[in-house]
């Protein structure tokens, strides 16, 4: 066994082929997540493409680079125990945890797999490509719906339930515009081409009608912008004007009308017209929510708590409040003082995707009133992406750093090689 | 470090920690945490909370299927209710999952009698009744204007100049009006007995309705009103003298729930010009309705409010003079320091909670007081770590200096 593992080792037709194998898996699985995972009996293939795409980083990393302790690998699986407490006292519902576990592991793996890989542009390319593919898919099977134009007046024109929750769906169009629209600010010459596939997510993205794909994505331009125009306020706000204008335009086009009933009734709900339930619902779950967790303040009411006590028969569309009612304030403390540690990192750390890190540690933090995060697969891929790239500095010469050598591969900053 | 240097440690830690500075922010820090629940004792919310505990605990033991309690609004003389339309869209939903908080009926309490004579039975109908101008359909579905009941159609309200006004039946209902004519149970037999009349008889006087719809049997909605007013018929708003609309809103078993609907009832109602009354259909045990009603005809004391306000204000400014007393003295909080004070800030809580759960008196473990504490337990914790990194920095600062 110890021959054949030296063997592969010192091999390097087998180093090409397990990084290659990396890379179509990674592919494969982003690619099932939006398109298979939430569809029994298709997301079995999502659970086959995770186990491969874990065995193969396992593998990779024990061969080609080696496994190393940091303090902060702690706090996702104390996150999940914690649930698993107030599960047991509390709601029963294990299945939750269990998908809690399975997120957690799957964490890990692109947190290994994005470390193995050690390129930013490379990862990108591989999200990006997985992005376009599903977006391929997605035209298959709407493309009457979209090319039907009769429909985009209608206050229920909102596709993707095919595949998920259209908001999840969104979700992961937002992951691509921002992907997309790093590489147009940040990346140099012929790089910036990745921000191409943007517009394409950006289409896609109205199209499934989530508010919170739009806020999303409203939210992250502005803030990458902030970080590149921040020593140049005047263009910084001019940049800002015109995105706004932009933005105004685009929503009194036809095939934005659903979107642009769903936020006027929003935007009247929160001034107190009233009348738009789902927002002014929500709002009062997240109250109930934090006032069923403040009484239970150590143990909180376990996996999906809030929609076993509170009676209203499902989650609170707020992860704080979520998190708060199931986790108490040890799960809120835990969740969140891991996001708060990422971002509070991306200031001491030199990387080239910063920026791109912290956009999303402040996201989280600032989408947690409108949606549930600490249940969805996007979440844990985008914490894995994140924290490699702080304990890492992932290579890539679009941003000036040299690119990784796939023959000579030192990985020198491990602590510990098993 | 070993076991032996960490304790120590620990002891030394704790030893500089109580100085005379040290025990000031202590008894500033505690008090603070120890003074939020009495402080929110007093607020008009947490009456109201304690009243939907009350009305919570009534659900649970007085009720025949432990799930709703309904309360009847009728307006004192003269008075006329509205529709119902806009209080229903307004509740509808609003806590999903029992998507039961609001009716209006006629005869929910069965205290008048209401016959139908096709239906050949003995029973004593309550109405609800409806504004009807469009239905809803949603992917081969309809549903009603306004309360969640599913329907068979979209609804035809042509009504013939004979009839008095138009009606929807139950399936149920349907079916036996199909046995008798000898049809078979099929989607156009149903659409056969639209605009078929049936004699509802208020009292002893009859009135002709037209069948306009027919709404299913099949949801929590539907659910909800069997059980708190047993059979009903669904008719458009109008009705003889003598017949009243009322306004049901059903209670449950979820204290918020409750509060919720009692602030909405207070809010919307001047009990001077509406009665309140339990509908007593689905009560299996007797109780005192006063417990329930009585706090619906109460104004809410002001000065105690304005008292419980400012002793809250009092809670939160002990708190924040205990973080600037410590920027002030530089009073550095060393980890284990910071794990005891938080876990000790928690004592409070614990305590109420016990006198809670002993005398079941919200006042002392009320919702406001909960959700301040849990805030303040976090901006503690926020202000230590940024106390310390302040502290850090500035003697950092004072040694290079």
């Amino acid at each position: 066994m110890m021959r054949i593992i030296n063997a592969l080792k010192t091999n390097n037709k087998a180093k090409i082929a397990f990084r290659w194998s990396e890379y179509i898996l990674l592919f494969l699985y982003v690619f099932s997540l939006p398109a298979f995972s939430a569809r029994a009996p298709w997301n079995i293939i999502s659970y086959v493409l995770m186990a491969l795409l874990l065995l193969n980083t396992i593998l990779s990393t024990h061969l080609y680079s080696s496994f190393s302790w940091k303090k902060h690998f702690i706090v996702i699986p104390a996150f999940v125990l914690w649930m698993l407490v107030g599960t047991i006292l509390f709601s029963h519902q294990y299945r939750v945890v269990l998908t809690l576990f399975l997120l957690s592991v799957t964490m890990f793996t692109f947190y290994f797999s994005f470390r193995f890989i050690n390129d930013f542009e490379t990862i990108s390319k591989i999200i990006i490509l997985a992005l376009i593919t599903f977006s391929l898919y997605f035209l298959i099977i709407y493309w009457k719906s979209i090319l039907n134009f009769n429909s985009f007046s209608s206050e229920t024109f909102r596709l993707g339930d095919y595949f998920d929750n259209v908001n999840h769906i969104g979700t992961y169009y937002s992951i691509g515009v921002s992907f997309s629209f790093y590489f147009l600010l940040f990346a140099k010459k012929m790089a910036k081409l990745y921000s191409v596939p943007g517009i394409f997510f950006l289409l896609l993205g109205m199209t499934t009608g989530s508010r919170e794909f739009v806020i999303t994505t409203i939210l992250i331009v502005f803030l990458l912008l902030f970080y590149k125009l921040r020593k140049k306020k005047l263009i910084f706000l001019l940049t800002v004007i015109s995105v706004f204008v932009v933005a105004i335009v685009l929503i009194n086009l036809p095939f934005m009308s659903t979107m642009k009933i769903r936020f006027e009734k929003m935007v009247i709900a929160l001034l107190g017209g009233g009348g738009e339930g789902s927002t002014t619902t929500r709002f009062l779950w997240q109250i109930y929510g934090v006032v069923l967790g403040s009484k239970n303040i150590i143990p909180g009411y376990g996996a999906y708590g809030f929609g076993n006590v509170s009676g209203v028969g499902t989650y609170t569309h707020a992860n704080y409040s979520e998190i708060i009612c199931n986790g108490g304030i040890i799960g809120f403390l835990l969740f969140y003082g891991y996001i708060i540690y990422i971002f509070g990192k991306t200031f001491k750390s030199n990387i080239a995707i910063k920026h791109l890190v912290s956009t999303f540690a402040v996201a989280f933090v600032i989408l947690s009133p409108v949606s549930i995060i600490y249940t969805n697969k996007e979440t844990y891929l985008l914490l894995g992406f994140m924290l490699a790239a702080l304990d890492t500095s992932f290579k890539g010469e679009v941003f000036g750093t040299p690119r990784s050598n796939i023959i000579n591969n030192n990985e020198t900053f491990y602590m510990v090689k098993i | 470090m070993k076991l032996k240097e960490r304790l120590e440690r620990i002891k030394v830690v704790f030893k500089d920690f109580f100085t005379k500075k040290g025990l000031i922010f202590f008894i500033l820090f505690s008090s603070s945490f120890f003074l939020i629940f009495p402080s929110c004792s007093m607020l008009t919310r947490t009456r109201t909370e304690q009243y939907g505990e009350v009305i919570a605990n009534t659900v649970k033991n007085n009720t025949k299927n432990k799930d709703y309690l309904s309360v009847l609004i009728t307006p004192k003389a003269e008075k006329q209710l509205p529709t119902g339309f806009f209080e229903a869209n307004e509740l509808n939903g609003i806590f999903r999952g029992a998507n039961f908080n609001f009716a209006s009926t006629v005869n929910a309490s069965k205290q008048q009698k209401i016959t139908v004579t096709e239906f050949d039975d003995d029973v004593n109908y309550s109405i609800l009744y409806a504004n009807v101008f469009s239905n809803h359909e949603y992917q081969g579905h309809y549903r009603h204007e306004y309360f969640p009941l599913e329907l068979m159609f979209r609804g035809n309200h042509d009504v013939d100049a004979e009839d008095y006004s138009f009606c929807y039946i139950s399936v149920t209902q349907a079916n036996y009006l199909l046995k008798i004519k000898g049809l078979e149970q099929n989607e156009n037999n149903y659409q056969s007995l639209l605009r078929n009349k049936i004699t509802i008889n208020y009292g002893d006087n009859p009135f002709i309705y037209s069948i306009a719809n027919i709404f299913l049997e099949q949801n929590t909605f539907y659910e909800g009103l069997i059980s708190t007013m047993g059979d009903f018929i669904m008719t458009y708003a109008k009705h003889p003298s003598g017949f009243n609309k009322t306004f049901n809103y059903y209670f449950n078993s979820k204290p918020f729930q409750n509060a919720f609907l009692i602030e909405r009832l207070k809010t919307i109602y001047d009990f001077s010009e509406y009665d309140i009354n339990i509908n007593s259909y689905n009560i299996s045990k007797t109780f005192d309705e006063n417990n329930v009603i009585s706090y619906f005809y109460e104004n809410a004391p002001k000065d105690l409010n304005f008292l419980s306000i400012v002793l809250m204000i009092l809670t939160f400014s002990l708190l924040a003079s205990s973080f600037v007393f410590s920027f002030f003295k530089k009073i550095y909080f060393e980890p284990p320091v910071i794990f005891a004070l938080c876990l000790f800030s928690l004592i409070p809580h614990l305590l109420f909670r016990i006198i809670y759960s002993l005398t079941g008196y919200t006042l002392f473990f009320s919702d406001v007081a909960a959700v301040s504490f849990f805030a303040m337990f976090l901006i503690s914790i926020v202000c230590f770590l940024l106390l310390n990194r302040f502290i850090k920095r500035k003697e950092c600062y004072d040694e290079n200096n």
